[in-house]
């Protein structure tokens, strides 16, 4: 049984952590290449039962995401802090792990008359909006937005566990699914709002991001994280005034949460995208229009989008001018790993690999 | 001879080194033995914990070595850690430890991508090869037998030895395509085919990546920077390229540089990864480059806002063009018996013709520096010829002026549908701007008329000074080589003198050059273009000669271009004489899926042949129609030295991090066991000494001998080939291989020597970034061309002919038939060309299944919804895949990013069996800086702008 009660609402008040870990996410700097959702499938999701789960992935916006329309499938509170009736995402919604037959193509005998493909006819797949986005060309926009646990303030999840086995730390805030107390009954992927866990139907018991727990206690950064060639993964506690986090989260108000009207007080922030603008009839750009229209961003990242773009904006044109920039500075890291991740700088190849 | 500086006393062993290869270690050992049962077991004593310690213990290993994705053409050179336990290699992590060049720009770190961190996972994944294998059915029925390594070589080595004295060695075919690229032992394999005196197919002829207006322009292969040199660049265009796809590891210091103030601005029909990144969008018509380059030179040429001092010194524009026959002022045209390569500018400063510095006639001592020189770029002025006529004569800069006004704005409007005031606006911005650099990347080399894109996107960059200078010029690739490889891989090793020699004497780029056409003319000659190849061998020319597939103006027929070329001896063609390819080999590569039109291949080629060899780590589309399949060793299972991309200031090498998976054996050793069974079998039959296609001696009774260089290099071994390579590399610090790969990543401290894939020409200039072209620009030397300065007028009369003496541009021709959509592609994200096309959980992040981008308006029209299935079709060829339609996509735009395995479509037909890939006859004048030499210039893949419809399948 969870020993704190950190995470749940208790008088009308979230009973907060100690400190809070938090991510940060430079949507300028995403290349949509999904090395970390690879890293984290490499390290952690291969075991039995998991094939289909990508704890953490990428999505093109606008799409309908991983799993498929999850924006729409509920959980998370209302604004008096109710719990909202959420819908459990399906096997399939998530985008099924596709067997595919190359064995039947390169031994089979059959030569040319089969070929390598997905033993099923698959409709979806955790990436399978790729590149595709919305507008009307040439006005066409999209981005990337990478997606993971949000390490919630106010975690659905946890309150929805009848059998207490999510943990929020009191030391870092990092929500863990505890996997011998889960009996898979998946009220929690229910409740979260953002469907960010996964069923093992083989084990039969839910599974998430453990925020690499285990790499964080010896000062290694998440492998999502550490991994990430685009270096837009800032990590570290919300609270340090020295740290990425605070700075583009409270500082500089140019990091913000998703969907926050979800009511869950997400951990996982996001630097707002920038377009090239918009071109009007004529072909010529239309710089006043942007091309990403500021109503669908404002539905992802609430009405602080605006001011955040602004704030990008002129701290960019400032440097244009030949001016520093703190904020700018902090976003491109000069220096990684210590600019990014200050407090889980290590080399993994540094850490003892034996086990004790 | 002796004292005597011949052109080939500087390059030494320099040509070899050409033989970009890759080494492979010795992969066998035995695996510890598991403890006997009964054995009392020992050991920590374990603590039963909860859940979190099964998470704790899945990130533990046993050890940690140093690796990199050596045998692999990517140009992305990632340093990583491989985690081992129990034998396995059980993921890796990025070696992230690239330091930056100075305190105002960001490190390197950490270098990678989502291929790279699941190599572990291909490697041990269900295409992989372990133990070879020798078919039984038909070809590509997919029957094989398990056969013993000696039964294999032993049947390869019969039937090389047998063709080799019936018909020639020239009628086997050996062919590394283009993934023959490390700077490791893999060298030995394709040294091993030259001593056989085997054809050897020029890849780099039918990659697409052949940047041939560079070449015209500038005598150079390849140029580019260290990837933090757009700190520099107040303006950098992405023209053609799309980074945050194919640069997965540098592309943060683009988007990072727009931070620091950079303006970055995307060229390109389709909104793409890249695109979403940039402050502008400038969205032309599929192939209209060369006109929206030249409506922007108009701009600036009109208004006055180039930069005249810059334009004068390093350009051809002031060189005097007669007004009689379009040909250069020549000094034979005035001087009775004078050359024909020194070349005249009008000095307004005496009034009077004088031979323009850098002139390649004028020698060494010859410097672009302009000195009391006032060269006129406007004017008609009157020569007197040796024979006594006059004849007047104009700059180049006035004919530019005429061509260029074909290009006005609103005329270039019209062609790239780019609005005329963009094109102005864009044009000042780019004049204005302090420093202008363009990535290009290789996605500038893949359409019919690329020469034409970068000869107009040079035009820009020298006209407004934006070469040769940090933050300036063109990204496309360069390398720094290792001298060591070199040395090592050489037959010819420079004499004491000419070492010494060196040391006091730096030859001038063209003189680098000139010494390695004298070596590969001695050499090097087995080489043939593989598009040539398949034109003779493979029924290409049967499609690629259509009138109809070239432009209205094709300066020469293909079919006689090529004919010509071959007579005279300026395009290798081998076999010769109504002789047949018998054997073929391929080597790690994927003919099949890059070839244009491999059906053809398939078709014409392959029966041709006795016996198909494929040497892969992983079941490729071209090893299912082979004969014999051998297992090769993948990166973490052998010592390798991953090519140096100079994206990085660091060489990056990998160690041996387990035994080779099944009975894989490295290409160094497999090398060394099939020369080893030819050279006995030579001695056993008493084979007289063969003759090759130049009459000279193949002594097969000493293949072997010649290839260890008698004992020193065994197939057994190679790290004495590591040790020496890195310890004669000054450029890499001259270290030990022990000490090179306990960092994995060894810092520069020199740019390698001048080679013709180092084309960096900068001194190294540690504390900041590398860029390209310092020497010519800065120093004064002049450029590799005919003329010494970057030349935009090529008057040679096949260009003249087809009105490209100058840049200009023309309509895509219709390569395909008359179909409205036109093809075009890149590099995907998914894949290193189709190394990781099969890998499960990369195909699980796509649709799993070949896709093509389409527009939203063009499969309404047809009827097609997403997830569709669709069959693109033209006159030659059709595939299906899945249909995507989006609206990033330009109407009549198709995109197919490449590299699918043929075995991943219907029936295997490919996206390539559209693609007839059409080169220009240009592209084989023999010209100055222009001519066909191995992994430079010649038959050019151009899959792009290809003409097709699709309906629904």
């Amino acid at each position: 049984m969870a020993s704190n009660l950190v995470g749940r609402m208790r008088d009308g008040a979230v009973i907060r952590p100690k400190r809070q870990l938090a991510m940060v996410f430079d949507l300028n700097k995403c290349l949509g290449c999904h090395t970390c959702a690879m890293a984290c499938k490499t390290q952690w999701t291969s075991g039995e039962g998991m094939d289909a789960m990508w704890w953490t992935v990428v999505n093109t916006q606008p799409g309908r995401g991983t799993p498929r329309d999850w924006e729409k499938m509920g959980g998370g509170f209302d604004a008096s802090g109710e719990a909202r009736s959420g819908q459990l995402p399906t096997r399939e919604d998530f985008g099924d792990a596709w067997e595919f037959n190359h064995e039947e193509v390169f031994q089979g005998g059959k030569g040319t008359s089969v070929h390598l493909r997905p033993r099923t006819n698959p409709t979806w797949g955790p990436n399978w909006d790729e590149d595709q986005g919305g507008g009307e060309y040439p006005n066409a926009y999209y981005f990337y937005l990478p997606r993971l646990c949000n390490h919630c303030t106010h975690p659905a999840c946890l309150e929805a566990c009848p059998r207490s086995a999510i943990e929020k730390r009191e030391e870092d805030g990092v929500v863990l699914l505890n996997e011998d107390r889960c009996k898979g009954y998946r009220f929690c992927a229910e409740a979260c709002p953002y469907k960010r866990i996964y069923f093992n139907a083989t084990r039969g018991i839910s599974q998430k991001c453990i925020f690499c727990f285990p790499r964080l206690e010896k000062g290694v950064a998440p492998a999502c994280a550490r991994q990430c060639p685009g270096r837009l993964r800032f990590v570290g506690y919300r609270d340090d005034p020295n740290g990425p986090i605070w700075k583009l989260v409270d500082k500089w108000k140019v990091a913000l949460p998703l969907h926050a009207e979800f009511g869950t007080e997400p951990n996982v922030f996001y630097v707002p995208p920038l377009a090239p603008p918009r071109h009007d009839a004529a072909g010529r750009p239309d710089r006043d229009k942007p091309r990403i229209p500021i109503e669908y961003l404002r539905s992802l990242f609430g009405d602080g989008v605006d001011q955040a773009l602004e704030t990008l904006r002129a701290e960019m044109e400032k440097r244009r001018r030949g001016e520093e920039s703190e904020l700018l500075r902090t976003l491109i890291v000069y220096r990684w790993p210590k600019d990014i991740f200050p407090d889980f700088p290590n080399d993994p190849a540094s850490v003892e690999g034996r086990s004790a | 001879m002796k004292g005597e500086i011949t052109r080939r006393g500087f390059l030494g062993g320099a040509g070899s080194l050409l033989a970009l290869s890759m080494l492979q270690v010795r992969c066998s050992g035995a695996e510890t033995p598991a403890a006997a049962p009964g054995a009392p077991v020992t050991g920590v004593t374990p603590v039963y914990g909860d859940w979190q310690d099964v998470y704790r213990q899945q990130w533990t290993w046993d050890k940690v070595v140093k690796g990199a994705h050596h045998v692999v053409n990517c140009v992305s050179a990632c340093p990583f850690n491989l985690f081992v336990k129990d034998g396995i290699v059980l993921r890796e992590e990025q070696n992230a430890v690239m330091e930056a060049n100075n305190e105002n720009l960001p490190d390197f770190n950490p270098r990678g991508c989502q291929k790279g961190v699941c190599y572990s996972q291909l490697m041990y994944g269900p295409g992989r090869l372990r133990y070879p294998l020798k078919r039984v059915g038909a070809r590509g029925e997919g029957r094989w037998k398990r056969i013993s390594w000696d039964e294999a070589i032993g049947e390869i080595a019969d039937k090389i030895v047998e063709v080799a004295a019936k018909d020639g060695p020239e009628c086997v075919i050996y062919d590394s395509g283009t993934a023959n690229a490390g700077y490791g032992s893999e060298a030995g394999e394709m040294r091993g085919f030259d001593i056989l005196g085997a054809t050897q197919l020029d890849g780099w002829a039918c990659a697409g990546d052949m940047p041939l207006g560079v070449i015209m322009t500038w005598g150079l292969f390849n140029v580019d920077s260290t990837s933090d040199d757009y700190f520099h660049s107040d303006l950098v265009l992405l023209w053609l390229g799309n980074p945050s796809y194919t640069r997965i590891p540098d592309a943060h210091f683009l988007w990072e540089a727009r931070y620091n103030g950079s303006k970055i601005v995307s060229i390109a029909p389709d909104y793409n990864a890249s695109t979403m990144h940039c402050d502008d969008w400038v969205n032309l018509r599929v192939g209209t480059d060369a006109a929206l380059a030249l409506g922007m030179a108009n701009v600036i040429v009109s208004e006055k806002i180039y930069r005249a001092d810059y334009v004068k010194e390093q350009t051809d524009l002031p060189l005097l063009v007669r007004d009689d026959d379009g040909r250069f002022l020549r000094e034979s045209d005035v001087e009775k018996g004078g050359k024909d390569n020194v070349f005249y500018l009008w000095n307004l400063a005496k009034g009077e013709a004088v031979p323009a510095p850098g002139s390649e006639g004028l020698g060494r001592s010859s410097k672009l520096a302009l000195g009391d020189l006032d060269p006129a770029l406007d004017g008609t002025y009157s020569v007197e010829l040796a024979d006594g006529k006059t004849v007047s004569v104009r700059p180049v800069f006035e004919r530019l002026r005429e061509r260029l006004a074909d290009y006005t704005p609103e005329r270039a409007a019209e062609i790239t549908g780019v609005p005329a005031e963009t094109i102005v606006e864009f044009a000042r911005e780019v004049a204005a701007a302090k420093t202008v650099s363009i990535f290009g990347s290789w996605g500038m080399m893949k359409h019919h008329h690329s020469d034409l894109f970068q000869r107009g996107m040079i035009l820009l960059l020298a006209l407004t000074g934006n070469v040769g200078k940090r933050g300036t010029g063109l990204h496309i690739g360069a390398w720094y080589m290792m001298s060591g490889v070199e040395t090592i891989l050489s037959d010819v090793q420079p004499a004491w003198w000419q070492k010494a020699l060196l040391k006091v004497f730096t030859p001038t780029v063209r003189e680098w050059i000139a010494a390695f056409r004298d070596y590969e003319d001695e050499h090097m000659y087995m080489n043939v273009p593989a598009l040539l190849f398949l034109h003779q061998f493979a029924g290409l020319g049967d499609v690629v000669d259509k009138p109809e597939y070239h432009d209205a103006r094709p300066g020469k027929p293909l079919r006689e271009a090529i004919a010509e070329g071959i007579a005279s001896g300026a395009l290798p063609m081998y076999p010769k004489n109504g002789k047949q390819p018998r054997v073929y080999v391929h080597t790690r590569v994927n003919p099949l899926r890059r070839w244009p039109m491999p059906q053809l291949a398939e078709k014409n080629f392959f029966p041709k042949l006795d016996l198909i060899v494929g040497v892969n780590v992983k079941m490729s589309s071209t090893c299912m129609k082979s004969d014999i399949v051998l297992p090769a060793c993948g990166y973490y299972e052998r010592r390798g030295i991953k090519y140096a991309q100079t994206y990085v200031p660091y060489y990056v090498v990998g160690d041996k991090a387990v035994e080779p998976v099944g009975e894989s054996k490295s290409e160094w050793e497999i090398t060394g066991l099939l020369l080893k069974a030819i050279q006995e079998r030579a001695r056993t039959q008493e084979l007289a000494p063969l003759k090759d296609v130049k009459d000279k001696p193949r002594d097969f009774a000493k293949v072997y001998d010649r290839w260890t260089k008698d004992g020193q290099f065994t197939e057994k071994d190679d790290l004495t080939y590591y040790e020496a390579a890195t310890r004669s590399s000054p450029e890499m610090g001259s270290i030990g291989w022990d000490e090179a790969v306990a960092k994995g990543a060894i810092r520069i401290q020199g740019l390698g020597p001048f080679r013709t894939h180092t084309n960096i020409c900068s001194d190294y200039e540690p504390g900041d970034s590398v860029y390209s072209c310092q020497w010519f620009v800065q120093h004064k030397q002049p450029w590799p061309t005919l003329t010494g300065r970057m030349q935009f007028y090529l008057d040679h009369p096949w260009f003249i002919a087809a009105a490209e003496e100058l840049p200009t541009h023309k309509e895509m021709p219709k390569v395909g038939g008359n179909y409205p959509l036109r093809l075009t592609g890149g590099h995907t994200r998914w894949s290193i060309h189709s190394s990781f096309r099969d890998e499960t959980n990369l195909n699980r992040l796509q649709r799993g299944e070949p896709v093509a981008y389409v527009s939203i308006a063009d499969a309404a029209a047809r009827g097609v919804k997403d997830n569709d299935r669709i069959v693109i079709f033209n006159d030659e060829g059709r595939c299906e895949l899945i249909a995507k339609p989006s609206p990033s996509v330009q109407p009549g735009q198709v995109i197919v990013y490449h590299a699918w395995e043929n075995f991943q479509f219907k029936d295997w037909k490919s996206n390539q069996e559209p693609v007839p890939s059409v080169w220009k006859s240009l592209h084989m004048a023999v010209y100055g800086q222009l001519h066909y030499r191995f992994l430079y210039a010649g038959p050019h893949h151009a899959p792009r702008g290809t003409t097709l419809d699709f309906r629904l399948a």
